[in-house]
């Protein structure tokens, strides 16, 4: 009987902790189309596929399919690791998010070894730290595989799983501020950056010129409640407007274009754009301070428009007429700053920003695009004049902008991680 | 002495020179001439002012004796004043 014993425990002992030989480790990929680093990862899985017979990659896009978000959503629960971002790559009941080529490797390639029970190449990652030896006694666990199916899946796995080396691409920095407490890089990067771009686009002069001119109509009729209602009307449209065509670009960005090859044009429009305002600039330092003159024709038909609608009788026809002319002006004029609303769109896509989050950067953009506006109208109220402000500040929103879209279009085509302030 | 100033409704560096205008013409004896660039145009093309707002034109005797060209400080129209006034 004990030899009987003695046998059962040397079979238990002989039973492989990991997958049997014949049967393969399935890889699961999640991972977003037109991101960077999951293209990256693709490419190092193309090679490394022809290699290894007993690996199986399966691939979910999650931008574009709820299903797989709702999937990997599961997953994230399954297995306690709730960290954003693609790619997402799950082996047995461990994940990796993020991707550096050279590291991220070495990790798949040691918790494959793991799974496959190559204990030569287990002890090696071992010793490079990419395994721990808790680890590699882990039982492969298909999670993905059986939760995709629809099965519940016991991993006994309380601890968030972390990979063996961390990968900087996921790695979330965080900083003490008095008061406010632990705050992450990513959770305050974007919405400054947010703050940036819509104060450096606002104070662009070309866009500003119709509310100095509406302002001074109405200061020379000394009619402040009808400035009020009037300025207000028109800064309001005016908001409302550049909000829909941000957001609208947006769209068109996450849902059309999320491909490399567009992140590369815009990153050389954002360099072009961005040596065209340092040359302004530069230009500038050489001229007088003051208002550049432009297309004297076409600005004074708006004037006179401006100046009918305002002497209207009808307060009701005057409002629908400024609303008119607020849309048609900011439209033209958009064109005049269009460069950075592009560019800041591309960001909020690399960073997958979609939904009510880019409602919310938007109005943060728009907000600061129009504080200056803001200020000139309540100064203009308060005072009935506009003699308090100057241009001469103007030419360095060409030196800010200009560095602002030369930094994003080099990171955009270098290091797009930055723009997601993975660093 | 005589300042032509011509400016523009649209422009803040205009409406930021009439105040410091109103300053020198309490302190000097000056007359100003204000023109704007947009709706006296035809009057405004005969000086070729270039592509900068607001421009000042010093005329003495009919006779256009310097042009300070975009948004200056008071400083620089006194100096103005002051070199003219004194021939």
């Amino acid at each position: 009987m004990k030899k009987i014993k003695i046998l059962i425990l040397f079979l238990l002992l002989m039973i492989p902790f990991g997958v049997k030989a014949d049967s393969k480790v399935k890889l699961y990929l999640f991972y977003g189309d037109g991101c960077p680093h999951c293209a990256e990862e693709e490419e190092f899985f193309d090679e490394y596929l022809k290699n290894n017979n007993n690996v199986e990659l399966v691939k979910y896009e999650v931008w574009h399919s709820s299903d797989n978000r709702e999937l990997l959503q599961k997953v994230q629960d399954k297995i306690n690791n709730h960290q954003n971002g693609v790619p997402f790559l799950v082996i047995g009941d461990k994940s990796i998010v993020g991707y550096i080529k050279g590291n991220t490797d070495n990790t798949i390639k040691c918790y494959v070894a793991n799974y496959l029970n190559d204990d030569k190449q287990v002890d090696e990652c071992i010793k490079d730290k990419y395994l721990t030896k808790t680890d590699s006694k882990k039982k492969y666990i298909d999670v993905v595989g059986q939760l995709a199916k629809g099965e519940d899946v016991d991993i006994n796995n309380s601890e968030p799983e972390t990979p063996a080396k961390v990968d900087p691409v996921v790695e979330d920095k965080t900083f003490n501020i008095p008061i406010l407490g632990k705050i992450s890089a990513k959770t305050v990067s974007l919405p400054l950056l947010s703050i940036v771009l819509g104060l450096t686009d606002g104070f662009n002069p070309c866009a500003m010129w119709v509310l100095v001119f509406l302002l001074s109509t109405l200061i020379g009729m000394k009619d402040k409640k009808k400035m009020v209602i009037l300025g207000s009307v028109f800064l309001l449209t005016s908001g409302l407007v550049y909000f829909l065509v941000m957001f609208t670009w947006l769209n068109v960005i996450i849902n059309i274009s999320m491909s490399i090859i567009f992140r590369i044009l815009i990153a050389i429009f954002a360099l072009g754009a961005g040596i065209y305002n340092l040359y302004n600039y530069i230009k500038s330092l050489k001229t007088d301070d003051g208002c550049t003159v432009v297309n004297r024709t076409q600005r004074k038909k708006v004037m006179v428009r401006i100046k009918e609608f305002v002497h209207k009788k009808s307060l009701i026809i005057a409002i629908l007429g400024i609303m008119l002319l607020a849309i048609g002006v900011n439209l033209v004029e958009l064109l005049c700053s269009a460069g950075l609303p592009m560019i800041y769109g591309e960001v909020l896509a690399i960073n997958n920003i979609t939904g009510p989050k880019a409602l919310v950067y938007d109005l943060i953009y728009i907000l600061f695009f129009m504080l200056d506006d803001f200020i000139i109208f309540f100064i203009a109220i308060r005072t009935m004049n506009l003699a308090s402000f100057s241009n001469k500040f103007s030419k360095y929103s060409h030196l800010v902008a200009g560095i602002i879209m030369l930094i994003i279009g080099i990171l955009l085509i270098i290091k797009p991680s930055w723009l997601m302030f993975n660093f | 002495m005589t300042i032509i100033k011509i400016g523009a409704s649209w422009c803040l560096s205009c409406h930021s020179m009439d105040k410091k205008l109103k300053q020198i013409k309490d302190k000097y004896n000056i007359d100003i001439k204000e023109l704007d660039y947009d709706f006296d145009d035809e009057e405004v093309d005969k000086y070729n002012i270039g592509e900068k707002l607001p421009v000042l034109i010093f005329m003495k005797n009919d006779k256009e004796v310097c042009r300070l060209n975009g948004e200056k400080n008071i400083s620089d129209i006194e100096e103005v004043l002051n070199k003219y006034e004194e021939d």
